[in-house]
């Protein structure tokens, strides 16, 4: 594992440009939904019923999401369309271990860590300016974004999966983002039916609006109760799915 | 000879440094390359000299990174000399003035300049429009291509959805479609089945010959080069160490022959070595390696000598030629 | 003369094999244009919190931010700009070899490549805008061709402005190892300065200062204001002639970068 990383990191520091530019670009990434706020209370004094320092707590969990994406997810699930269309999936088969832990695993874009940091540094500014927050709130919020990463894993890797049929999966993984990045934004501040959509429909709500609530202690029980059981349900859905497209894999190539 | 009417292509002094970053491996190597990058010069092409004549076939030959692409890119204006001199049809290259460019072509085998997603037939028309070939031309040449290269069932199915084979005889048709008087094909037939290869050189061959045009040929396979060039250019660590034909260059760099013997009756190995080195002896086959010049004296003894079936003296082939010339002429520098 | 004639023809060859090769990736196509979510969540809160704050924001209603909305979607999906990558990739894997050899500059392959994308792309964007137009009461487009002839003026020198500046970024590449991440932030700079976060209006006056000496106020807020109705004319006039200095601007910059990236790969290998 140390290997993997250790190799992986190697192939990055030859690329310093690219150093720069994620760096930049996380401080992008904030900055739109930064500014969002900014307009947004700039024109009245509450985003659907939340404080700037409440939004701005949604804000560090979709970056911190959006770190685990861009350092652990994009990069190792965007080469399983590619060695499915080179054909170099084969060796991952052959290997002694879980095929879909070694393709979930290979590879770290540390630089985007940047993010994390990112959402760190804006978590830490919103938290000494919310009077709702407790010691248990932050535990229940950070046991609830655990189960968040395992959702956002479990869509990431099942989208990905799908590049077994269609090679070119990155579009998909595009459509995901699109979706993905309303969770920059409370849910509240939608309208009722976007709103719905984007908790049941879409678990984005559960990613950051829902951890964010529990910090608050402002999360109605049955939500908190709801989150572990989508994240089990998605992980064994995509469990299900690799297993499915594996075998229909196998048995089409030769 | 050769008047400078007759001159398709001169080159001086040659020659092309890159600066490459160096990195240690490792993750600490890359952690002390980011902050700080060392580089080093890589002298690929050290004074090369060329002359073609016009309508004139050589094949380059050499080792990989010897600098064969790294010359044929200057000669084409990819890639700016470090220094030295480079005329090709009165051009210098490197402004790729487009009067130079719509008379030469550069094939690579390694990339594909036909557009993926769309029947080859929608590149040819881009590049008709590109060169400016008006539609009698642009009719004739389609014509004459198709009869070598057998394009028509082709031309209308998706490039994608092309073998390799077909693919490269549409890439080769489009790179030529503007009758450049220039060719330089690198690798031009790699991954390609004996008989595409042979269909490839084919049309080559009948190219140089209608068009009188100059070409300039890399491969791997010495198929190719022997096939369609008389004359070789062997380049190794970035220089010339031959230039001539064919046939002087196996003379040169292997003053053996060999024989090979088909024995009525048996004789020991210490016997055969009177006669030659032994190569090989397998019961009654046998291969002896003669000098050249000795031959015909030597297989006039050995036939009184021996009880022969069968006799046949051959030129080593000429990948163990090449070989055995990159070996010796590698051998002082190291010395 | 002549020069332009027989460049007019190799383009039109160029661009129909490009219509061609995009009418391939529709499917691809579509995907993408859902993807650029940005302006409808936008919409979405916007539409929301006028709202709750009793009918109107800063003089906009529900209907208006619909309408300014759906504007910017449109005028966004008009300026989508990938050359940037595609150059980065051509430059890197030295794909860009073989088109360095052809007697026309690479740069109208590329230009024809967005112009055959867009081609495609608007009955795409013409039907998907309709939706919002319809389900927000009140919210809609002018009716006034003169407006439309004007806009497509505006959005063509916008596509071009977008066009370039995405150029050069992709040439850095001739300098650097990879320029993407760059072209990730140009587009953030256009989006956020251009008003699809906001119409200009609501910007705080500090940020509207630093956007107006940039072009994008006039390559998204101008032309989704055209679109919903809103614009003077004189303010169409003076974008149009902003955009036009900023674009003869930037073809400079590109046609220097150029000329100075080919000599460096020239000089360091293709």
């Amino acid at each position: 594992m140390w290997l993997f990383l250790a190799n992986s990191l190697s192939a990055q520091l030859e690329y310093r440009a690219n150093f720069v530019g994620s760096v930049l670009a996380s401080f992008g990434e904030v900055a739109v939904g930064l500014l969002g706020l900014v307009l947004f209370f700039g024109a009245s004094d509450r985003l659907g019923g939340w404080t700037f320092p409440q939004a701005a707590l949604v804000l560090g969990f979709f970056m911190l999401a959006e770190s685990f994406i861009s350092v652990l997810l994009q990069p190792n699930l965007n080469r399983i369309a590619e060695q499915v269309r080179l054909g170099t999936m084969d060796f991952n088969l052959l290997k002694p271990v879980d095929a879909q832990f070694l393709v979930s695993t290979r590879q770290v874009n540390v630089f985007r860590l940047s993010d994390a940091v990112v959402g760190l540094l804006v978590i830490g500014w919103a938290a000494p300016r919310l009077p709702d927050l407790t010691w248990g709130g932050a535990l229940l919020a950070a046991l609830l974004f655990a189960s968040a990463l395992v959702m956002v894993y479990s869509v990431w890797f099942m989208l990905s999966t799908t590049a077994f049929w269609f090679v070119k999966v990155q579009n998909v993984t595009e459509l995901f983002n699109g979706v993905f990045s309303a969770g920059r934004f409370p849910a509240a501040a939608f309208p009722a039916w976007v709103r719905t959509a984007l908790t049941f429909v879409v678990p984005v709500a559960f990613v950051t609006t829902v951890p964010a609530e529990a910090a608050l202690g402002r999360l109605d029980a049955g939500l908190a109760l709801w989150s572990p059981v989508v994240a089990l349900a998605l992980l064994a859905a995509s469990r299900l799915f690799w297993t499915f497209a594996l075998r229909s894999y196998t048995s089409a190539s030769s | 000879m050769t008047t400078p009417h007759d001159a398709a292509l001169r080159v001086r002094g040659l020659t092309k440094h890159y600066v490459v970053h160096e990195k240690e491996p490792g993750l600490l190597g890359s952690l002390k390359s980011f902050v700080n990058r060392r580089s080093r010069t890589v002298e690929a092409v050290r004074g090369v000299n060329l002359d073609l004549a016009r309508g004139e076939m050589v094949g380059f030959l050499g080792p990989n990174g010897a600098g064969k692409t790294t010359t044929l890119k200057m000669l084409s204006g990819l890639l700016h000399p470090t220094s030295g001199e480079v005329d090709v049809l009165g051009f210098e290259p490197r402004r790729r003035h487009a009067d130079f460019l719509r008379s030469i072509t550069l094939v690579m085998g390694q990339k594909q300049q036909l557009l993926w997603d769309l029947p080859a037939l929608d590149s040819f028309l881009v590049n008709q429009a590109i060169y400016e070939i008006d539609d009698a031309d642009f009719k004739r040449t389609m014509r004459e291509y198709d009869e070598v290269l057998d394009l028509s069932g082709i031309l209308r199915k998706q490039v994608r959805k092309l073998s390799l084979g077909e693919r490269m005889k549409c890439e080769l048709a489009a790179a030529l479609l503007h009758r450049p008087r220039v060719l330089f094909l690198d690798e031009p037939t790699i991954g390609l089945d004996v008989n595409m290869q042979v269909r490839i050189r084919e049309f080559v061959r009948e190219y140089n010959r209608r068009e009188d045009a100059t070409v300039i040929l890399t491969s791997h396979y010495m198929a190719d080069v022997t096939a369609l060039c008389e004359r070789i250019v062997v380049i190794d660590a970035g220089r010339v160490v031959f230039d001539g034909d064919l046939g002087a260059l196996v003379e040169r760099s292997s003053p053996y022959k060999t024989v090979k013997l088909q024995l009525a009756s048996p004789a020991s190995t210490e016997r055969l070595a009177r006669h030659g080195e032994v190569v090989s002896h397998d019961g009654l086959g046998v291969e002896l390696n003669m000098p050249r010049a000795e031959v015909g004296e030597r297989a006039a003894r050995l036939l009184t000598d021996l009880d022969v079936a069968d006799l046949t003296v051959e030129d080593p082939p000429i990948e163990t030629v090449i070989g055995r010339l990159f070996g010796a002429e590698r051998a002082p520098e190291h010395a | 003369m002549r020069a332009a004639a027989s460049l007019g023809r190799k383009f039109r060859a160029i661009f129909s094999a490009q219509l061609a090769n995009m009418v391939a990736y529709r499917a691809e196509l579509i995907i993408w244009m859902l993807s650029g979510t940005l302006s409808f969540i936008m919409m979405a809160i916007w539409i929301s919190q006028a709202r709750a704050a009793g009918g109107e924001i800063g003089g906009f209603t529900e209907a208006r931010f619909a309408s300014y909305f759906t504007g910017t979607w449109v005028t966004g999906q008009l300026l989508v700009v990938w050359v940037a990558w595609e150059l980065d990739v051509q430059i890197r894997l030295g794909n860009l070899s073989p088109k360095l050899l052809r007697p026309l500059d690479p740069l109208w392959e590329h230009l024809s490549n967005h112009l055959g994308d867009r081609l495609v792309r608007a009955p795409f964007i013409a039907l998907l805008a309709c939706l919002p137009l319809l389900l927000v009461p009140g919210a809609g487009f002018t009716t006034d061709p003169r407006v439309y002839a004007a806009y497509l003026l505006v959005v063509a020198l916008g596509l071009l402005i977008r066009f370039l500046i995405e150029y050069c970024i992709g040439l850095l590449c001739f300098w650097t190892e990879s320029a993407t991440s760059f072209s990730e932030i140009s587009w953030l700079v256009y989006a956020a300065l251009g008003g699809v976060f906001a119409p200009l209006q609501l910007y705080p006056e500090a940020l509207r200062r630093v956007a107006r000496l940039t072009p994008f106020p006039y390559m998204v807020n101008l032309p989704a204001t055209m679109l919903a109705g809103d614009a003077a004319w004189g303010d169409v006039g003076r974008g149009v002639l902003v955009l036009l200095g900023w674009a003869a601007a930037l073809g400079t910059l590109r046609l220097v970068m150029w000329r100075l990236g080919l000599r460096r790969y020239g000089a360091v290998g293709a």
